[in-house]
């Protein structure tokens, strides 16, 4: 590699270094107050949700450089990343005056969706499976 | 700086009336080199009532059925591949 590719590669190194700082705050983020909420009174009743939450990061550094037929030197990088949040309930505690009961949220869509992508998914497997065996 | 984690975390001790609550969570996470991510999610809820404690379990019956569908979709496959195999190849 080039001298300018592998000063490229050094600068880069930094940066992984604060991309490390950053996934590893992740762990912060995530905590049990994040996962259920404050205690909701209505009547007789009090109603805490219990959700699921899921946090990703995920980023990528490059570089590179090389020498030309004419002997000149060239180099080249670049970067990108991107993130993601999804939070879910999951169950409802409920605290009234029978006592308390945890009561699941089921949600029909997501359970739908999965159906009708596995057998797709399965479809397309068997199908091609066929084509292998003729 | 952790690169796996797996744990169970307790929360703050929540009164409701008599009763005294403490959730319960557990937290999954992995930290590379490119990236990482953490998930959380309930797992039980404490309640101690006159000095009796009973542990709720929190189901997610959403999350069990999408690994049901795909491991019936999953074991189904592989069951339908090696029915193949043994079969052999149609000459």
């Amino acid at each position: 590699m080039s001298k300018n590719g592998n000063l490229l590669m050094w600068e880069n190194v930094p940066n992984q270094k604060r991309l490390n700082e950053l996934v590893g705050r992740l762990f912060e983020v995530a905590k049990v107050t994040a996962v259920y909420s404050e205690p909701v009174q209505s009547g007789d009743y009090t109603v805490i949700t219990a959700s699921e939450l899921m946090v990703g990061i995920g980023a990528g550094f490059g570089g590179g450089g090389g020498t030309g037929q004419d002997g000149e030197e060239g180099s080249g990088g670049g970067g990108g990343g991107g993130g993601s949040t999804m939070a879910r309930p999951v169950a409802v505690i409920a605290i009234g005056p029978n006592g308390v009961q945890v009561e699941p949220i089921v949600d029909p869509t997501k359970i739908a969706i999965t159906l009708f992508t596995a057998l797709g998914a399965m479809g397309v497997a068997l199908a091609k499976m066929r084509r292998m065996a003729e | 700086m952790q690169f796996f984690l797996g744990e169970t975390q307790v929360g703050e001790p929540v009164t409701v009336g008599d009763r005294v609550l403490r959730p319960e969570s557990r937290r999954v996470g992995a930290v590379l080199p490119v990236g990482g991510f953490v998930w959380q999610f309930p797992t039980a809820v404490s309640i101690t009532h006159h000095d009796k404690t009973t542990r709720l379990p929190m189901v997610d019956v959403t999350r069990t059925a999408v690994w049901v569908i795909w491991g019936v979709v999953g074991i189904a496959l592989m069951l339908m591949k090696m029915r193949k195999q043994r079969l052999g190849v149609k000459p």
